[in-house]
């Protein structure tokens, strides 16, 4: 993965937070790959890239919807390993702006970059009963309907100009 | 960390059996502790909350095992804790010597004779009532063969002779003979208690358990989710060390897959993916616990984040 990033410029916010940390630049890599990936293909809002200090080692914040809580992925290399000592020192070693966080997301990257994530609460959460599991299912499917039917609607509009530019043209 | 009371038992505030015979009792065989006891079952069960398994025939469904009956037999960190919190005792029988048996046999022999004559005696009295309450068709059976009889051989009596002559031998009830039933239709008694005078002895120097680290991991994790009011039992069908349930698992599926980690022990990040997947697939919540410095339970509950 090292080799596919190694480029002469360095995107902005990488270069800024080497600038500005004493990082190791694999740990840097790693955080930054984890930062584009919820910034721009999970669509999280508030996206930062943050350092531990207690910890010497890089994590990322942000919103996984707008306005909603505030959460914090720790990256990870599929090749590491945590002591469950150390997964519990996230807890209280990991804060952005005073804020401390309950429930942190495990941000396992895999050599082929994808990236696959874990939440770990530190207590013991109930799992999700079926009704809620299944509610949540139903609203997902209705939403993809509801995209489904948008797209088809904008295509035939714009089909419809289309033809219409093309009846109005001079001849 | 918060944490979570589930159901309210009746057990919150169990003290201490005050007493050595209000304790339970426990009995270590071949290293497993087993009881044997009904009631005790029960009461380990809906009282202390300890499940165990069932691991004896089951005397009316022997040939089969899907459902088997008493002794039930508990984990290791079952015993433990009811030890620790003095609800049970834990006790070994005394070897019996080859006189003993003897004498045992014997015993046996004669109560099987006692109990089967004693059984005859009964039969013979059932067998009685019974013709009392038949006497119009036996009569009628005999009175049939006896024309069917004179007939073979000849002879023609008018039907009321026939009929006098039976009812005289008929009146005479005590003189019918009845078959004696075979031993081997005798009812055999299943005790459901040992029968024997046995001697037993404390046998709580011989529980070792825990002795290794993740052993005492185990034991304490047990302790603290018990105390935390759940319903524990071993964990081995999801890879895990213990299942916990919010009430008795009869009525309950499962909410948390409990693995017992050393705090220090690096967990590889494929492994703890895979933890976190089975638990999903399963609907469960995968519990990583282990022991803090200070020896206190420390609990991260680990879930799929549904991001694929």
């Amino acid at each position: 993965m090292t080799e596919c990033m190694e480029s002469s410029g360095d995107h902005p916010v990488l270069e800024e937070f080497l600038l500005h940390h004493s990082c190791d630049t694999a740990k840097a890599r790693l955080a930054f790959h984890v930062y584009l990936n919820l910034a721009e293909v999970r669509g999280w809002r508030d996206v930062k890239l943050h350092f531990c200090k207690k910890l010497q080692t890089p994590f990322v914040t942000g919103r996984p919807t707008l306005g909603g809580d505030l959460e914090a992925a720790f990256p990870m290399a599929m090749e590491d390993s945590l002591t469950h000592q150390q997964i519990q020192s996230l807890f209280s070693s990991l804060s952005a702006d005073d804020h401390s966080f309950n429930r942190v997301m495990l941000a396992v990257c895999a050599s082929d970059t994808s990236i696959v994530y874990y939440k770990v609460s530190n207590d013991i959460v109930k799992p999700e009963p079926l009704d809620a599991s299944d509610a949540r299912k139903q609203e997902w499917e209705q939403r993809a309907a509801k995209r489904r039917i948008q797209a088809a609607e904008c295509i035939e509009s714009y089909c419809q100009h289309q033809s219409q530019q093309h009846d109005e043209m001079p001849p | 960390m918060a944490s979570e009371h589930v159901l309210s038992s009746t057990s919150e505030n169990i003290s201490a059996a005050s007493e050595e015979n209000e304790k339970i009792a426990v009995y270590l065989i071949n290293g497993k502790p087993k009881i044997f006891n009904a009631k005790d079952a029960a009461t380990l069960r809906e009282y202390y909350r300890m499940v165990g398994v069932l691991v004896g025939c089951l005397p009316r469904n022997p040939r089969q095992n899907v459902h088997l009956g008493l002794p039930v037999q508990l984990m290791p960190e079952e015993l433990s804790v009811l030890l620790n919190k003095g609800y049970a005792k834990l006790l070994k029988e005394k070897p019996v010597g080859p006189e003993e048996c003897e004498q045992r046999i014997r015993v046996m022999e004669q109560e099987r004779k006692a109990n089967f004559e004693a059984q005859q005696q009964l039969y013979r009295e059932d067998r009685r009532q019974e013709m009392v309450k038949q006497m119009s068709h036996i009569m009628e059976g005999k009175k049939a063969k006896r024309q069917r009889l004179l007939q073979a051989a000849g002879k023609d009596t008018p039907a009321e002779e026939a009929t006098a002559t039976i009812k005289e031998e008929e009146v005479c009830l005590d003189k019918v003979s009845i078959t004696p039933t075979a031993e081997k239709h005798m009812l055999q008694q299943l005790f459901t208690e040992n029968p024997w005078k046995r001697e037993m002895r404390n046998a709580e120097e011989d529980w070792t358990y825990p002795t290794s680290e993740a052993e005492k991991v185990r034991c304490a994790v047990f302790q603290d989710l018990w105390e935390k009011q759940y319903y524990l039992t071993s964990g081995q069908k999801f890879g895990g060390d213990f299942l916990a349930y919010p009430g008795d698992p009869s009525r309950f599926h499962s909410f948390y897959i409990v693995m017992c980690v050393g705090k220090d022990q690096p967990l590889p990040a494929l492994d703890i993916i895979s933890m976190g997947r089975l638990g999903s697939n399963v609907r469960k919540t995968v519990l990583l616990a282990s022991l803090d410095s200070g020896g206190h339970a420390q609990y991260t509950s680990l879930q799929w984040t549904g991001m694929s």
